[in-house]
């Protein structure tokens, strides 16, 4: 009894070993660190986000600079175009927060 | 209210945020110089009168008669087929020679037109003449025999008595039957479709005593009496004795049957064609000489028709303005009373400057304002970019005097909704190239009259092309062209699972890529799984917007509240309403991004309704973070505490400044006597403000009621974004997919290929470009008039309409 025991929690041999080896390498290759970190951060979000702003930035500052016409003027137009900003990049933002982590996966229909 | 400023000072002002500060002025004008000056003021527009007068002393009636005889032209104009022509002479016409002048023009032209008529109506009759003579004379002698043969034989069956078919009255023939037959004739013309009847008649009156001969004329003649052509016989009638010529004379006159004088010689009647012929060219060349003369004058009226027409307008205007002034104790001078806005004192005083001493006169018109506790008009200084959008706030309710306008954000929301509910790049590129098309033939098409519809797309124009802008960029969004996705921003996000794809149709795909940067996964259409993924992306979608919205029109309410000095409104309607809005559906929002941003798969209708029914149990698996449970205790708490905030301290602070206010009023002044400004009595009546405080305080309910109520139905009300963008979608999919592609399917028929594209065409143009953009029209802007408005817009104000000349032109038309 003892013995089987000791054939059962004997250590593993050598080859035991590189093969447990190569399968932890193999799922660990699938689960990188880069890619658990670019998944579960995903970089588009920020970055796309700056760009909008960036873009909302300098539309301010081409209409102030082109219809300069005094001050209560120039403060309608900001309106206008940071109220614009905000809205598309409200839009791109919640389709894209509803992609991150989705629920509902596409399942192809029958034809394709 | 009045011109007070009693705002701002919280922040710098901005263009068509509120409306431009009005003052009530007065002006004194003398009387010499008060048709320059109102002329000169109506060139400014940017007076609106008051009508303050006490009598009328203007007649308008000259004006109404000469718009009458300018009336009496154009008709004339019109049946000549010579148009007015727009001159580019400015020539300075003095109304009273205006007048002289255009009464003589009108005696003229009713001169020559009675006379033009006299001469048509003779150059007919000779026309006619000439056919009796020319027709008549064929059949005359014949037709003479003819009536001699049956008068013999009559006579003779009469003398031998033997004949059953005697006439019953026998004294007609009273005559010797040895006398010579003497038959007189009548010849003359008879329209056609009433001579069968005329020859009835003649023969019953006549007892068969008569013989008659038409013939009948080709061409149709005119007729000297109605004008017109109408189609004519050539008669003879002989007859014999004096009675039965009566007889005939006066059914010829029933008939309106023309009748010329005849002769039976053959060679007078040759004569009388050679005359007749001579006159009928004579007076033809009288006639068109006539006509061309009438031309010529036409033509000189058109010329300055435009400008004729403009002056007598402006006349009439300005002798109604002038009856709105009322006549000063001394009778010297013109007392007027209007509002203008502040920043045209300048321009109105000037104007007033120069009438003065164009009109020669020693005094010169005193500007005076007056302060008034009335609410002034609103208005907007727009230009042809936010007018539009200015009109269609306008056409709810128009703002009332410097209340915060919604103009400045539904310049952007109203085509951002519009294009949430439109999404499809491939129709908005279709909108913007109709935009373009009206911006880009703006100055034409401005000067031309166009009909309803497309006058109001032309007005919507720049409407159009922002609502056409958004919607290429939702349409990008929702990855549509025509329905059809691109992958224009990089790889799908979606794989199969095995290389074999073998699940593709049961379980999906799964995502193994990053998220698609830019819109909708282009993988998603035409999936099975496609609707239940998008219904929940765009219904969280417009509850997220819809909130958005919302607390917008609230923090407008809270400007609205700083620029009128009202802190009650700010500590106690702004803040509980944010709290309440906030605490309920800004906690779903946050719910649905924190369930996006966590994958989790908390089912948030669950957590919402038992946040209500049972606030103290556990969430189990709906917990989205910790300690969330009294996070929502805390919130149901801060809403069931907002409502009575809402409700009850504001009346009853209310009422506490109504007595600090009139406290003391028992002892009120009296009126002074040596006011001179009536201003005083029509202004006074809101001097002594009711307070019932049942009333003010069932307003407050009400108040409270519509925005607890209002929050939920407000909030579910933005779910028509989804419901037509979802519309929208499957239309055109259906579209696409059932007509164009199963034409494409037939490529080797080119017929069906045609007839399917032009079938998707139609349906594209008629029911997704016309229908459904004006159904999303209608829709985006009832979420604005209502969701977004009621949560700060009072509308009850009045627009600025100023004595213009300009407004003028645009509102009789019709001349």
């Amino acid at each position: 009894m003892q013995e089987r025991h000791d054939q059962i929690v004997s250590t593993p041999s050598p080859i035991h070993h590189l093969q447990l080896g190569i399968e932890i390498a193999g799922t660990l290759s699938l689960f990188s660190p880069i890619r658990i970190w670019h998944q579960s951060t995903d970089m588009g979000f920020p970055a796309t986000t700056l760009i909008f702003a960036a873009i909302g930035i300098v539309a301010s500052l081409c209409t102030v600079i082109c219809f300069n016409r005094g001050s209560s003027s120039n403060l309608f137009h900001l309106t206008l175009v940071l109220t614009a900003t905000i809205c598309c990049w409200m839009m791109w933002a919640i389709v894209y927060l509803a992609q991150m982590k989705p629920l509902i996966v596409p399942i192809l229909s029958e034809a394709e | 209210m009045g011109e007070v400023a009693r705002g701002g000072g919280c922040c710098p002002p901005m263009d068509l945020f509120r409306s431009e500060p009005m003052q009530l002025v007065q002006l004194i004008i003398p009387i010499e110089s008060a048709h320059r000056t109102v002329s000169y003021l109506g060139d400014l527009g940017l007076l609106q009168f008051k009508d303050v007068s006490n009598s009328k002393p203007f007649k308008i009636k000259r004006c109404g008669e000469m718009a009458r005889k300018l009336r009496f032209f154009k008709e004339q104009m019109l049946k000549a087929g010579v148009s007015p022509k727009l001159s580019t002479t400015q020539v300075d016409v003095n109304i009273d020679n205006l007048e002289v002048k255009l009464s003589e023009i009108e005696s003229e032209l009713t001169e020559m037109n009675a006379n033009g008529e006299k001469l048509q109506r003779s150059y007919n009759e000779l026309v006619e003449y000439k056919l009796v003579l020319q027709k008549a004379g064929e059949f005359f002698h014949s037709a003479q025999s003819g009536a001699i043969e049956q008068q013999r034989e009559y006579e003779s069956r009469l003398l031998s008595g033997e004949s059953m078919e005697t006439p019953l009255l026998q004294d007609e023939l009273s005559g010797d039957s040895s006398k010579q037959i003497k038959l007189g004739f009548l010849a003359g013309l008879v329209p056609r479709e009433k001579s069968m009847t005329f020859e009835r008649i003649l023969f019953r009156a006549t007892r068969g005593n008569v013989f008659l001969r038409q013939t009948a004329v080709e061409d149709p003649v005119t007729d000297p009496v109605s004008g017109e052509k109408t189609e004519k016989n050539v008669f003879v009638v002989f007859y014999a004795g004096e009675k039965v010529k009566a007889k005939i004379l006066k059914i010829c006159d029933a008939f309106s049957a023309n009748r010329y004088p005849f002769a039976e010689e053959l060679g007078k009647q040759a004569q009388m064609i050679t005359e007749v012929s001579g006159k009928i060219s004579e007076l033809k060349t009288t006639i068109d000489t006539g006509l061309q003369h009438r031309v010529n004058l036409l033509d000189t009226i058109g010329v300055q028709f435009e400008q004729w027409n403009l002056l007598v307008r402006k006349e009439k205007s300005i002798h109604h303005t002038l009856n709105m002034l009322s006549l000063d104790v001394t009778k010297k001078c013109l007392v007027a009373e209007g509002w203008s806005p502040v920043f045209a004192t300048k321009q109105i005083q000037d104007a007033l400057q120069r009438a003065a001493v164009d009109s020669n006169s020693q005094v010169s018109a005193i500007f005076q304002v007056l302060h008034t506790k009335e609410m002034p008009p609103t208005y907007f200084r727009t230009n042809k970019f936010t007018s539009s959008y200015q009109g269609i706030i306008d056409s709810y309710g128009v703002a009332k005097y410097q209340e915060a306008n919604p103009t400045v954000y539904t310049v952007v929301t109203f085509p951002f909704l519009f294009a949430v509910m439109f999404g499809d790049w491939g129709h908005g590129i279709c909108l913007l190239l109709a935009a373009l098309y009206f911006i880009i033939r703006e100055r034409k098409l401005s000067s031309q009259k166009l009909d309803d519809i497309t006058e109001m797309t032309f007005g919507g124009r720049y409407v159009i092309l922002l609502m056409s802008l958004f919607s290429i960029y939702t349409g990008l969004i929702y990855n549509e062209f025509f329905s059809v996705p691109f992958e224009l921003f990089g790889p799908s996000a979606y794989e199969c699972r095995d290389l074999a794809c073998s699940e593709a149709t049961t379980i999906g795909l799964i995502k193994a890529r990053r998220t698609y940067p830019f819109g909708v996964d282009p993988v998603w259409h035409g999936t099975r799984s496609e609707l239940p993924f998008l219904n929940s992306l765009k219904m969280k979608m417009s509850i997220l917007l819809g909130v958005a919205q919302m607390n917008l029109g609230i923090i407008m309410s809270f400007f609205n509240a700083i620029f009128f000095r009202n802190s009650v409104n700010i500590w106690f309607q702004f803040i509980p309403q944010m709290i309440f809005l906030n605490s309920l559906f800004g906690y779903l929002s946050l719910l649905i991004i924190v369930k996006w941003c966590t994958g989790s798969q908390a089912d948030l209708y669950h957590v919402m309704i038992y946040m209500f029914l049972s606030p103290t149990d556990d969430l189990g698996e709906n917990e989205l973070f910790a300690g969330q449970k009294s996070y929502q205790l805390v919130l149901l708490l801060l809403a069931v505490v907002a409502v009575p905030w809402m409700l009850l301290p504001k009346p009853f602070i209310l009422k506490k400044q109504h007595e600090a206010r009139h406290g003391a009023e028992s002892y009120a002044p009296l009126p002074s006597t040596e006011e001179s400004l009536q201003v005083e009595s029509n202004h006074d009546s809101h001097g002594h403000e009711e307070f019932e405080f049942s009333e003010i305080f069932v307003h407050q309910l009400i108040h409270t009621i519509e925005f607890v109520l209002g929050a939920v139905s407000n909030t579910a009300s933005y779910l028509r974004l989804w419901a037509l963008s979802l519309a929208h979608s499957e239309l055109s999919s259906v579209f696409y997919e059932k007509v164009l592609l199963l034409a494409w399917g037939y490529y080797n028929n080119v017929i069906i290929l045609i007839v399917g594209i032009l079938v998707f065409i139609f349906a594209t143009v008629g029911v997704l470009l016309v229908m459904e953009t004006l159904s999303a029209f209608l829709h985006a802007l009832r979420l604005h008039w209502v969701e977004f408005q009621n949560k700060f817009y009072e509308g009850d104000g009045y627009k600025f309409f100023p004595f213009s000349f300009s407004l003028l032109d645009e509102e009789d038309e019709v001349l």
